[in-house]
């Protein structure tokens, strides 16, 4: 008997479930047709805004002619004739240019309104201000305001007084009106007071200014209109919904494709998990996923879209042109090499420096651990000016040490940094800490027996590295290794600074370099980026095939003690190379950052007492702007790398945790948007989100946090990705028999245990987002600058100095906050 | 019926408006977004002015390289309207661009023939406010003057300069591809290959000047405005040569957009805008943002440059029809001379 | 095989001291077991003979050789030994048989002489027809004999146990022990073994080191420290006991709160604590027994008797007994008992002996 009920009430609980998902499609259902009907009632409305337009224009053209040739003699003697020559016009006017459709309508709706008039000479006044007030002296703003402020009753005195005046010129005005028509006379007069006449009237419901008066124009051009013409055509009032439906259209279709897509996948989600009942972690789910959709693919999708249709019809034309002309194969080739060379090169560092900082004696290993993740908090750009500073073949400093150290000839050379070469080695040095990152987290969380099993099985600690340790930290290698490969190669600052003064060109600034031309170049530019997200698809692939086909479970369950290991009589040379190394990709540049904000003149050094300056420092400090700014960028920041590893945590989750087919889709999204050049992203936004598809938020700070978003959130997915790929699944399965729910699982098990990773990735989504500027410089508006396109502006349009001090100050900002939050979580959170 | 009635008359009132005679300053109302490429500095200036002029008036500036308005302005055109009511960037021949994808609107200027010493759009569609000028630019506390080419084409020409020479990116700055236009029609797209053979640094113009104070450089082809700025304000050394064989002048523009297409759809403030510009006031105020007058007449010049009509008549011209039909082919023959080994 | 000596070795992390002057020497062969309560060191004591933690003072010897020392350090890949650990640490990238060739693969033994003996240690635990797989394929106790089998393959002179069998069920639990120490006969190793289970030490060692809070309580053979516990700590850790304070004078032992006395003629005086394993006490007719109680608690276990008697005052023994000697006894009753045997220690200053400290 009890597994009967159970039984039963299990199937009403699937039935109920089934039931919902019917009922919400059926509402998508509901809502696209509700707003295919909305823009269908516009279109039919005939309110045609192109034709309202032209119509004012043409009045106000009309009138000129009207004015002259037929409107001056009616005024005085409103002779019969003439009068029905005007009435005739207007009619012609009304009918010919208000409607695109049911012209026979409007006309019986314009001849209703014409006759219906009780005062005949009312009537007239109405008809000539149609015709003729348009190019009459204007009603000043006091005059208006001084209206507004009358009462009903002053005002409806006010205009049985002008229309009095109109008539007979001798008649007495009211003192407002009086003061108006000062001077003039004749027409001008009398056209002046019907203006005063009309806003009168318009007054009695609220006083025109120009801003309502644009207001009014705008609303002639949205929606508002929609709903009058709407209202024209019917009798009764309109009611909230049909308001509703009329001026979002596009909104109501949008929310609607929406449900739709997201019943879809829920029902599939269901299925392959066969339980028939609502979890959160669907929702959640589902809601990330729409939120990807809309945001992230959209406008990417939409720019493809373009560069496969430009004209209307299907075409590959403008790849094959973009892809046979030689100076594109290129400016491929090269950035093919210059992100596989990073990336070998990268990892190569990364790796060794990895293990050496965690996971043995070298003296330093913290000091260092921080240090090497400086390089990726200042812009690449400015790291490509020190470098340029020092390694340039004329007078670059490393050039003239090394050329007088060795006596060798005069200038060039002996280091050309504007080769590929000297590219890949600025690439290198930005680039590598991505990697560094992404596997000494992995690395703390290893189980350490593992590799003492192997010491006492007689592998001395270099055997262990290179037989356990590092097939072990495959999964994250590959991830930091992807990571470094896709941004090196979606780079844009420096193959700009130090690529194409040596003729190096490469995919990203052969993009910049198709955007300024309009259209076409929009669709040349687009047609080369999608080069660079095929890189990232295809990188992405070959990481998940390598990393699928072993299993890496390093995390079980057991307290970890990370083993130390003694280097012994290598300890000294290992921290001296380690140093050297340091000091040449991390503080040299860094030197010259800092030294060139002090400068005054650049060729002058700073041993000259003359040549120092705190100017550039001061101005930063004493500029208003920065505080605003940087205001900004912390919250822009903070709130992208937040919302990106929450997304990163459920698709990480997605992809590991459930068997759903498609779960590899989001990360594909994802990385997609990573590897796009940040100024196409920025572009595909401004078309896709200033309304045209139903969403407007354009010069809003949600469009930047967007933009950061799609371009950075591939960093967090990645760290926690491979994080989570660590971890056996045991431990989340051990929590749930405990009775936690999903939610309560993600957040005590799973994230406890990835949250060096988690750290880690909120740091990498929230550093570039700190001090991005090409997206910024697109989208920023007056309330929404930020402290990247701070020192854009500065870099560009004020000096390199001042450039310098900005990015320092940058960096102290950001070590700053590392520190804090380091200290604050005792150690947990941080880079 | 009275919807009919109430709509009609809303129509007709904001026509009445807008159109007549230029308004009494109070009366300029709303809001106006204005792109432009000027310095922030002088953009800080002009607010300011502005404010004082029009008290009524709420004007947003968005400043930007003019790569990157542009690039931002082919985003919005995508979508049918445009982010800004004005547009103070670039050079006729994108403005001739703009007018014949019919996003601009007409107006006039008085006495426009008389007042403006640059061309003009007769149609009034577009007006130059400022002028920028292209030179060469030099370092005197590390060469003499004996030592740097006297002209455009030894600039390209002089082996001496190998390697030692920088400029702007046509491809992305207007200015430089006017200059280019200019340097083509003189002589000829040899003059491409000359700079490619001289190992010419494609770079913005911020980065050159570095170079020049370093010595990287001998000679850059740069806006004077950009040297004048480092000579006033930080007492630089950096100065001009003025090319024998010709300055470049490029007037700059100002454009309102259509109504329709507008942001905010305020032409009388945009108009309000625009006269100001060209007015003393705003004239004025382009000089001290290192830039050259367009009035005719005008003997002020930013800061230390030389008299305007003077440069005039040593202009090399810019063929602007050319330069904005031909832009293609300009391009494309420049990055295959000059940037390709 | 060889001995281990561990000379006056200390370990502090920091400020915290975790082993305080261990001193001991284990013989060529032995089977020693480390064995105390969680955080008491021995997991250090061993890491240290291992060479992964260094003393902080102190010595230990293979034989004659330093091995850790103040001026001497060998790393682990040196010292000859094979270790297996509680996480089995069976790499996940390599097969059965990689795993277990690992050591001989390092040393560049040649290919058929690693077959030979890696066939031969898998014999021995009983995993020959699982050598291609991977360990994600293989169940928890067949991992740790794939631990087991590596650490053995390379016949290394000294065997580290670190808990092995804490995560197997009971009866592989049982069986594995049984393995270990087979395998440990045949090979001849000497063996140091880690667990905090007192039944696995009594089963397995040679030798017990009964370890709390870092100091070494006893070193003793299992049946010296269950019939002769140096101190309460080893009494109540090794086998069940019930502990009563009281006086010794005059040749008996008054129980405080009871009054009872058990006869005594040993050295100690005054106060002292006494005690009782359950199954020294047995039931004896009235008046018969040294004590008297009620009895508190009573369960029928199937094999024996399991009860608790009040002898007044606070004072309770615990009796395991037969169930046909004990027939008769129910909750409630008055029972005589009769103690064959009984320890008595020392009270000392502040310390609570029922405490079992982590």
């Amino acid at each position: 008997m009890q597994v009967q009920t159970e039984i039963k009430t299990r199937n009403a609980a699937e039935i109920r479930c089934k039931l919902g998902l019917v009922l919400f499609l059926l509402l998508s259902f509901a809502l696209i047709a509700a707003g295919l009907w909305g823009i269908d009632q516009y279109n039919e409305s005939g309110f045609d805004q192109e034709a309202a337009y032209g119509y004012i224009h043409k009045l106000s053209g009309e009138v000129d002619s009207l004015y002259e040739n037929g409107i001056l003699p009616v005024m005085n003697g409103m002779d019969a004739g003439m009068k029905t020559a005007i009435e005739q016009r207007s009619r012609e006017l009304l009918q010919d240019a208000w409607t695109s459709a049911a012209k026979e309508d409007r006309a019986a709706a314009v001849d209703t309104y014409l006759s219906a008039a009780s005062d005949p000479a009312r009537e007239q006044m109405e008809l000539l201000s149609l015709t003729y007030s348009v190019a009459g002296p204007k009603v000043s703003s006091k005059e208006k305001k001084a209206m507004a402020a009358m009462t009903d009753a002053e005002r409806a005195d006010f205009r049985a007084q002008v229309l009095a005046g109109v008539a007979d010129e001798t008649a007495a005005l009211p003192e407002l009106a009086a003061s108006a028509v000062e001077g003039e006379e004749g027409l001008d007069r009398a056209g002046k007071l019907m203006q005063l006449f009309l806003t009168s009237v318009n007054a009695d419901s609220e006083p025109l200014t120009t801003d309502n008066v644009n207001g009014i124009k705008k609303a002639a051009r949205s929606a508002d209109a929609r709903i009058a013409a709407y209202g024209m055509t019917a009798d009764g009032s309109v009611s909230w919904v049909s308001q509703l439906v009329l001026s979002r259209s596009k909104t109501v279709i949008l929310a609607g494709v929406v449900l739709l897509f997201d019943i879809i996948l829920l029902f599939f989600l269901l299925k392959a998990d066969n339980s028939w009942h609502m979890n959160i972690k669907w929702i959640v789910i589902l809601a990330i996923v729409d939120f990807l959709v809309m945001f992230q693919v959209m406008p990417l999708v939409y720019l493809v879209i373009r560069a496969f249709f430009p004209e209307g019809s299907f075409t590959f034309e403008v790849f094959k042109r973009l892809y046979t002309y030689p100076m594109n194969l290129g400016a491929l080739s090269n950035t093919l090499i210059a992100a596989a060379a990073t990336m070998v090169l990268g990892t190569l560092l990364a790796f060794p420096l990895a293990w050496l900082v965690g996971r043995t004696n070298l003296y330093g290993k913290k000091f260092f651990r921080s240090l090497f993740v400086l390089t990726y908090m200042v812009p690449p750009y400015l790291g490509a000016m020190a470098w340029l500073r020092l390694l340039n073949p004329n007078v670059g400093t490393i050039n003239v040490i090394l050329r007088t150290l060795f006596g060798l000839s005069d200038a060039p050379g002996p280091l050309n940094i504007y080769s590929l070469g000297g590219m890949i080695w600025v690439l290198t040095t930005f680039y590598y800490p991505y990697a560094f990152i992404t596997i000494s987290r992995a690395m703390e969380k290893m189980d350490p027996s593992l590799e003492e099993a192997s010491r006492v099985s007689g592998a001395s600690p270099i055997t262990t590295v290179f037989k356990i340790t590092l097939p072990m930290m495959t999964p994250s290698l590959i991830a930091g290794a992807l990571l470094v490969f896709v941004c090196a190669a979606s780079c844009y600052g420096i193959p700009s600074i130090i690529g194409a003064p040596g003729k190096v060109h490469t995919v990203t600034t052969r993009i910049i370099e198709y955007n300024g031309i309009g259209a076409q170049g929009l669709s040349d530019a687009t047609g080369l980026s999608v080069f660079l997200m095929l890189i990232a698809i295809v990188v992405l692939y070959i990481s998940d095939f390598v990393i699928a086909k072993k299993q890496y479970i390093t995390v079980s369950g057991k307290s970890t003690r990370p083993n130390i290991v003694d280097l012994g009589k290598w300890r000294v040379l290992l921290t001296a190379l380690v140093g050297l190394f340091a000091t040449i990709v991390i503080l040299i540049p860094f030197a010259t950052i800092l030294t060139t904000s002090f400068k005054v003149d650049l060729g002058r050094s700073l041993l000259d007492p003359t040549n120092i300056t705190l100017g550039h420092w001061q101005t930063i400090f004493t500029r208003s702007e920065t505080l605003e700014c940087l205001k900004n960028s912390l919250i822009f920041g903070a709130v992208t790398a937040t919302v990106g590893i929450v997304i990163a945590c459920t698709m990480s989750y997605l992809l590991q945790r459930t068997r759903i087919r498609g779960r590899k889709i989001p990360d594909f999204l994802i990385t997609l948007g990573s590897g796009t050049p940040s100024v196409v992203i920025a572009l595909g936004l401004i078309m896709t989100m200033k309304g045209d598809f139903g969403v407007n938020i354009y010069n809003t700070a949600y469009i930047m946090i967007i933009a950061y978003l799609i371009k950075y959130l591939m960093m967090g997915m990645r760290t926690v990705v491979s994080a989570m790929s660590q971890i056996h699944v045991s431990l989340e399965e051990c929590s749930q028999i405990s009775g936690a729910s999903w939610t309560k699982t993600m957040f005590k098990i799973t994230g406890p245990l990835i949250f060096p990773s988690i750290a880690a990735g909120w740091f990498l989504i929230f550093i570039p987002s700190f001090y991005e500027l090409s997206m910024t410089a697109l989208l920023y508006s007056n309330s929404t600058k930020t402290i990247g396109f701070q020192l854009y502006e500065y870099w560009t349009f004020t000096s390199q100095q001042q450039a310098s001090a900005m990015a320092f100050g940058i960096l102290i900002i950001v070590v700053a906050i590392n520190f804090l939050l380091n200290k604050l979580t005792k150690g947990e959170f941080s880079i | 019926m009275k919807k009919l009635l109430a709509l009609v008359l809303c129509l007709v009132m904001s026509l009445s408006v807008v159109s007549g005679a230029f308004a009494v300053n109070e009366d300029v109302e709303g809001k106006v977004v204005i792109y432009t490429s000027i310095y922030q500095f002088v953009i800080d200036m002009m607010m300011e002015e502005l404010k004082a002029e029009f008290p009524n008036l709420e004007v947003e500036m968005f400043y930007g390289g003019t790569g990157s308005l542009q690039t931002k302005l082919t985003g919005e055109m995508e979508t049918g309207t445009l982010g800004c009511d004005m547009m103070l960037v670039a050079e006729p021949a994108y403005s001739m661009e703009l007018k014949e994808g019919g996003w601009l609107h007409q107006y006039e200027v008085e006495d426009a023939e008389n007042i403006l010493r640059f061309p003009y759009d007769e149609e009034g569609y577009w007006y130059p406010v400022r002028v920028c000028n292209m030179v060469l630019a030099y370092n005197p506390k590390l060469y003499t003057p004996e030592q740097l080419p006297k002209t455009f084409k030894e600039f390209a020409e002089d082996p001496s300069l190998k390697g030692l020479i920088s400029m702007g990116n046509p491809l992305t700055s207007g200015t430089t591809m006017a200059a280019v236009a200019a340097l083509t029609d003189k002589y000829g797209y040899e003059y491409f290959d000359a700079l490619g053979a001289n190992d010419v640094m494609i770079e913005s113009g911020s980065v050159a000047l570095g170079k020049l104070e370093t010595g990287e450089c001998k000679a850059v082809m740069i806006l004077e405005e950009s040297v004048l700025k480092e000579r006033k304000e930080k007492g630089s050394e950096l100065a001009c040569i003025y090319p024998e064989d010709g300055v470049i002048l490029i007037p700059s523009t100002a454009m309102i957009v259509a109504e329709e297409k507008s942001a905010n759809m305020n032409i009388e403030g945009c108009e309000a805008v625009a006269n100001w510009l060209l007015s003393e006031a705003g004239q004025k105020l382009i000089l001290e943002g290192y830039m050259h007058s367009v009035f005719a007449g005008m003997k002020d010049v930013p800061y230390d440059s030389v008299d305007t009509d003077g440069l005039i008549e040593k202009d090399m011209g810019v063929d602007w029809v050319r330069c904005y039909t031909q832009r293609e082919e300009i391009r494309t023959e420049f990055q295959e001379r000059v940037t390709v080994e | 095989m060889s001995s281990v000596t561990i000379e006056n070795v200390t370990k502090a992390f920091g400020s915290t001291v975790v082993l305080e002057k261990f001193d001991a020497v284990f013989e060529n062969g032995e089977f020693i077991t480390l064995l105390g309560p969680s955080g008491c060191g021995k997991t250090t004591m061993l890491r240290i003979v291992a060479g992964f933690e260094k003393p902080t003072a102190g010595t230990v010897r293979f034989d004659d050789r330093v091995v850790s020392s103040e001026k001497v350090f060998l790393p682990p890949e040196k010292r000859d030994i094979g270790m297996v650990f509680q996480s089995y640490a069976v790499w996940p990238h390599m097969t059965v048989y990689e795993n277990v060739a690992y050591p001989l693969t390092i040393k560049k033994v040649d290919k058929a002489a690693i077959k030979q003996k890696v066939d031969r240690v898998l014999a021995a635990v009983h995993l020959s027809q699982y050598a291609d797989r991977i360990p994600s394929q293989l169940s928890g106790g067949q991992q740790q004999r794939v631990a087991l089998a590596r650490a053995l393959v390379a016949e290394p002179a000294l065997l580290l146990l670190d808990e092995p069998l804490s995560n197997l069920d009971a009866k592989l639990r049982e069986s594995m022990r049984f393995e270990i120490k087979e395998i440990q006969k045949e090979y001849g190793i000497t063996v140091m073994y880690v667990t905090h289970d007192q039944t696995e030490a009594m089963a397995m060692s040679d030798r017990i080191v009964v370890i709390n809070r870092g100091v070494i309580q006893q070193i003793g053979s299992p049946r010296e420290i269950y019939t002769q516990p140096a101190n309460p700590f080893v009494a109540d850790f090794v086998g069940k006991i019930e502990f009563v304070e009281g006086i010794a004078k005059d040749g008996v032992i008054e129980l405080n709160g009871c009054g009872q006395k058990l006869p005594y003629d040993g050295e100690l005086k005054g106060e002292v604590i006494v005690g009782i394993r359950p199954e020294q006490i047995t039931y004896a007719a009235e008046g018969e027994g040294e004590l008297s109680g009620v009895v508190k608690t009573h369960f029928y276990l199937g094999d024996v008797d399991d009860c608790r008697i009040d002898l007044g005052g606070g004072a309770e023994v615990r009796v395991i007994a037969d169930p046909f000697e004990s027939r008769g006894v129910s909750a409630g009753k008055q029972v005589s008992l009769k103690v064959r045997n009984f320890h008595v220690f020392a009270k000392q200053e502040g310390e609570d002996f029922r405490k079992i400290l982590t």
